[in-house]
């Protein structure tokens, strides 16, 4: 098992998204929902779209591309034309430091 | 056993049949398509699949198998030749008949072809299917010169695509703008500007007179008498839509087959879906017939649940999408006739927004690699938001805030 931190947990506003680089690991999205944090790829799983230029509405990420949705909390494709899920990770805030835990 | 009978395997018919199982339909579902494919999304095509950067695969809308645990009758190459309206049949020619209880016509578009001297010569090259593109693309492994009549989308796809993989490149024009749907002259210079500088030529005005060759394109005659050296011809003007089979059934058709918002055609039990409508659309108090991603995706479900027995309306605000040499072009709305445009960002620059209003109220927009941009617009225009135009064009203003509004 491995933590990997993204972001200070103060860096992020409630209801924004940003994408964060991590070496080895495809970009992520990183999003507050009112003051709880989450974590999934970046790369839409329909197209070649970045999560972190997409909107929030309520629980759901809705890509800049085509208007596809994902559930921020599970990764779940909820809304045409997206099929396939988006990887969610487990997501730690320390420290006001926030992290993805890998297991591996 | 007669059930739900979709002619035509696109997006729209793909689309379709998902919907019925989705919302619970159980009974029999036949999906007739006349391309050898299974159902794919055709804007690859011109795009990563034509340079070789995607493969055409990747374009599927649902793998093989999706149908078979969905329990769809999957018929592709073959095609429907008429319906039988008094005993509810579509006939399949040597496929033999089937009997429906409903009907969804999804049949699309072909390329309409050019209609002058030569027009049939080999090196003219029109791109609806894949195997349009595979055509298409081997050709292009050639270098040389390639003419592309039409200033509309796919043709300024297919010369950003050309020049990427080392063609000369010319446009010829019709009239004297690029993508002329584009609400104003001024943003259509920016999509001009684009192409002159990733060097593409382009021409204006210019009609067709003839195509000239012995078997093989070697030129282009313009109207005004001038020869264009060719390599090649692309010929992108524009697409015919498949309605013999609606017509001789008896629906009303106007352009397209004519459907209300549900989707409903004149006769009973017969609805259609995508490209092959003219569709009303109670958003823009209008009947629309563009020919888009976002129709075939999205009316195509709601006509599905309609069929299933729900009563929703289609009434979504338009939107489209291109990309040419990198940029992402994406408009919303129907900003025709409207005031002047009102730029996010510096116009003509990377990364900016035209925003258009009628009357102070928001009716459009077209982003140059913003498309986040668009997204919120077509959210402000469908929930009637009211914006100041000065307050969506700085770019202090979080647009997505407007939202809560
Ligand atoms: C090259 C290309 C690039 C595009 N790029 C974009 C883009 O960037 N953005 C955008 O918004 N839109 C784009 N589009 C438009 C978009 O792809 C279409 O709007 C969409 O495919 C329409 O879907 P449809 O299901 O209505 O029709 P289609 O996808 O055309 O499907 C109709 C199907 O019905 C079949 N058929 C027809 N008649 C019969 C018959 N009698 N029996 C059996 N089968 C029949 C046809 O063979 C075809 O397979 C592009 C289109 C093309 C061709
Ligand atoms: S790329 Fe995200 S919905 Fe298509």
């Amino acid at each position: 098992m491995r933590n990997i931190a993204l972001i200070k947990s103060g860096d992020l506003e409630p209801g924004e998204v940003t994408k964060v680089e991590v070496d080895g690991l495809p970009a992520i999205a990183v999003y507050n929902l009112d003051g709880e944090f989450f974590a999934t790829d970046d790369l839409c799983t329909h197209g070649d779209a970045s999560m972190a230029e997409g909107f929030i509405d309520d629980n759901d990420i809705v890509c800049p591309f085509h208007g596809g949705t994902f559930d921020i909390r599970t990764g779940e494709a909820n809304g045409s034309p997206c099929l396939h899920n988006l990887k969610a990770y487990r997501v730690l805030v320390e420290d006001g430091i926030v992290m993805i835990r890998l297991d591996e | 056993m007669s059930g739900f009978v979709i002619v035509g395997a696109g997006q729209a018919g793909a689309c379709a049949a998902s919907t019925m199982r989705k919302v619970g339909y159980s009974g029999k579902i036949t999906l007739i398509g006349e391309e050898p494919d299974i159902p794919y999304e055709r804007p690859p095509l011109s795009k990563g699949v034509l340079m070789g950067t995607e493969s055409p695969e990747s374009s599927s809308i649902f793998d093989r198998d999706f149908y078979r645990e969905k329990n769809i009758d999957l018929l592709t190459s073959t095609s429907v030749q008429a319906i039988d309206v008094d005993h509810q049949r579509v006939d399949m020619g040597s496929a033999g008949s089937l009997s429906y209880s409903k009907l969804l016509i999804s049949t699309g578009l072909r390329a309409r072809k050019l209609d002058v001297p030569g027009g049939d010569l080999g090196g003219v090259y029109y791109l609806r299917s894949t195997v349009d593109t595979s055509v298409l693309s081997e050709a292009l492994q050639q270098k040389g010169h390639l003419v592309v009549i039409g200033g509309g989308y796919l043709g300024l796809e297919v010369a950003s695509s050309a020049r990427k993989m080392g063609w000369k490149v010319t446009v010829l024009a019709r009239g004297d703008r690029l993508l002329s749907k584009l609400p104003s002259r001024e943003i259509s210079g920016f999509v001009h500007d684009l192409h002159s500088r990733n060097g593409v030529e382009v021409r204006f005005n210019a009609g067709i007179k003839a195509l000239n060759g012995n078997g093989y394109v070697k030129s282009v005659t313009l109207e005004d008498g001038e020869v264009v050296p060719a390599d090649a011809v692309f010929v992108g003007v524009g697409g015919i839509p498949n309605i013999e089979i609606g017509v001789e059934a008896g629906l009303e058709i106007e352009g397209g087959i004519r459907v209300n918002q549900y989707g409903e055609t004149n006769v009973p039990n017969i609805y259609a879906a995508g490209d092959v409508t003219s569709h009303y659309n109670p958003w823009a108090r209008q009947y629309l017939q563009p020919e888009s991603w976002q129709v075939a995706q999205n009316q195509s479900e709601i006509v599905a649940r309609n069929m299933c027995g729900e009563r929703v309306s289609y009434e979504e605000v338009p939107w489209f999408w291109t990309d040419q040499f990198g940029c992402n072009i994406q408009t919303t709305g129907l900003p025709l006739d409207s005031d002047d445009a009102y730029y996010r960002g510096e116009a003509g620059s990377e990364s900016f927004t035209a925003f258009y209003f009628r009357k102070s109220q928001l009716v459009g927009a077209v982003a140059f690699n913003a498309g986040m941009d668009i997204r919120i617009a077509q959210k402000l225009i469908e929930k009637g938001i009211q914006v100041d135009p000065h307050e969506v064009s700085d770019t202090a203003t979080n647009l997505r805030s407007l939202l809560k509004r």
